[in-house]
């Protein structure tokens, strides 16, 4: 009797540990490759029955259309697809090579637009020009504010893509060693500022007209990607008063191990995050300074910038479904940016920093539209202003 | 007599990978903590932005490019020297990093520059 209690007592502790210890994912067993085939084919057979249906009504279509037409008329109206369209291209539409993908640009700026000689910085990620008119009935005055710039590419080589009179003429590998080269020449009109009427004290703006010389350079030894623009300028204000003679080189890096320009693969789950940083000289003769908030002088600033961002809780939804966001409320939503500038002018030794944080919360999924508060310590080189102000904004991006 | 020492003619032996083998690659050069012989983790419909965030794909290009470091889960360069194509349609069919809009995209252009270097991909 007492054995058979031991044994009874020892089946239940061993039902109760594998229940306990039970898993799913263990308990359903593997698919094999043939039924995973199988499920996939199964996938695929709705896709092929609704491509049947399309294909079923189209063709009702086109009976109802070439009904009356000759057989050479029918066959002819067949074979031209701006008559009776295929449903499936028979080629994949493939981007031309040789073809720049757009050519005019307007952004907020020169570093919106920087690597115009290679591939574009996508809508999404540029900050886009703003303008503005105000119109004031009591002081019977208006402003008109704009940051934009409008750039056109007038010509360009890519590094990867070799082209001459439209085609291509080298096979598309890219080397593994070897840096690649290529160049742009882009023409541009940078507005920066705001004018009053009738005319305020403290009046300030920058209107520049240049030409971007950018030569890419990718791959090779050190770095992944590398931007050398040099541009020559004419800047006024914008009642045309100032006269400024001036040229601006930068050079910007690309290298997506230590996110510096953006960042690869899959995040953390506390937070995804780059940098940004460019060197940069700029000479400027001041012939007269107008309304820039210039001296008459030379100057040249030598310095540079470096810029932080930060998306706190990223979303994996999309890029690795098997991991969730630690907060799935706000994933992708708080942003945070830092920026800090520091340039000296070697002619009057003067230093001058900039320092710019902004925490945000991004209304949309897309982030093309966000609330943020921002503050702006400092002053800007390009109108000599002291800064030290917040900034709550409501942005949009397009 | 002395033994001779075997060779290995590799210029003229046909190498051979497998798409799962170059998935689990691609997967890794995203996500360094992926298993290579466990679960595959990023779906094919993933978008090539959402794992290039704001960085233009010529330095994907670039960067695939570079990975000549032995990696030690498989003891040879992540892509074996491999050069992935830039432009799309060099062989009819083919697509090259600048026409890449997703992972499923970017393994097609893996497996194809495999092929074409002379691999056996099965």
């Amino acid at each position: 009797m007492s054995v058979r209690l031991v044994r009874a007592l020892f089946v239940a502790i061993a039902a109760l540990a594998s229940l306990a210890g039970a898993n799913p994912a263990q308990a359903a067993p593997k698919l094999t490759q043939q039924e995973i085939q199988a499920l996939v084919d199964a996938h695929y057979d709705e896709e092929i029955k609704r491509l049947k249906l399309i294909i079923e009504s189209r063709k009702q279509d086109a009976v109802v259309y070439l009904t009356g037409l000759t057989r050479e008329e029918a066959k002819k109206a067949l074979a031209n697809k701006n008559e009776i369209a295929p449903i499936l291209p028979k080629t994949p539409p493939v981007a031309d090579p040789c073809e720049a993908p757009q050519r005019i640009f307007i952004r907020r700026n020169g570093q919106d637009t920087f690597q115009l000689g290679a591939v574009d910085v996508p809508v999404a990620n540029a900050k886009g020009a703003s303008a503005s008119v105000t119109q004031d009935n009591l002081t019977h005055s208006n402003v008109v504010s704009i940051n934009g710039r409008l750039q056109t590419v007038v010509a360009r080589q890519h590094p990867l893509t070799r082209c001459a009179d439209g085609k291509t003429i080298a096979a598309e590998l890219p080397s593994t060693t070897l840096t690649q080269f290529g160049y742009m020449i882009a023409p541009f009109v940078d507005g920066q500022g705001a004018t009053n009427n009738p005319r305020r004290n403290g009046e300030s703006s920058s209107l520049q007209l240049g030409v971007d010389l950018q030569l890419a350079a990718l791959g090779g030894p050190f770095i992944n990607s590398q931007y050398l623009t040099l541009s020559p300028y004419y800047q006024t204000d914008f009642r045309g008063n100032a006269n400024v003679q001036g040229a601006k080189a930068a050079w910007d890096f690309i290298e997506p191990e230590i996110n510096l320009g953006g960042s690869r693969g899959v995040p953390n789950s506390y937070f995804d995050w780059f940098w940004q940083l460019r060197a940069e000289y700029d000479a400027k003769h001041v012939t007269d300074p107008g309304l820039t908030g210039l001296a008459r002088s030379n100057y040249q600033w030598v310095g540079g910038s470096v810029q932080a961002h930060f998306t706190l809780f990223p979303s994996f939804e999309k890029i690795q479904p098997s991991k969730e966001s630690l907060f799935p409320a706000i994933a992708n939503r708080i942003f945070i940016n830092a920026m800090a500038n520091y340039y000296r002018d070697t002619n009057s030794g003067r230093d001058i920093n900039l320092y710019e944080a902004e925490l945000g919360y991004n209304l949309s999924d897309d982030g093309k539209s966000s609330v943020s508060i921002k503050y702006d310590s400092g002053t800007d080189k390009d109108t000599l202003q002291l800064m030290k102000k917040y900034l709550v904004g409501l942005n949009f991006k397009y | 007599m002395a033994k001779r020492a075997a060779v290995a003619f590799s210029g003229v032996r046909t190498r051979s990978i497998t798409r799962n083998e170059i998935y689990h690659r691609l997967e890794w050069f995203f996500d360094r903590h992926h298993d290579p012989s466990g679960k595959h983790t990023i779906p094919p419909a993933a978008p090539i932005a959402g794992l290039w965030r704001n960085l233009p794909l010529e330095s994907l290009c670039v960067s695939m490019n570079q990975q000549v470091a032995v990696i030690p889960a498989w003891n040879s360069p992540l892509f074996h020297n491999v050069p992935i194509p830039w432009v799309s349609g060099t062989i009819p069919g083919s697509i090259g990093v600048k026409d890449v809009k997703n992972f499923g995209d970017l393994v097609d252009c893996v497996v194809f520059a495999y092929s074409v270097a002379g691999w056996n991909v099965s």
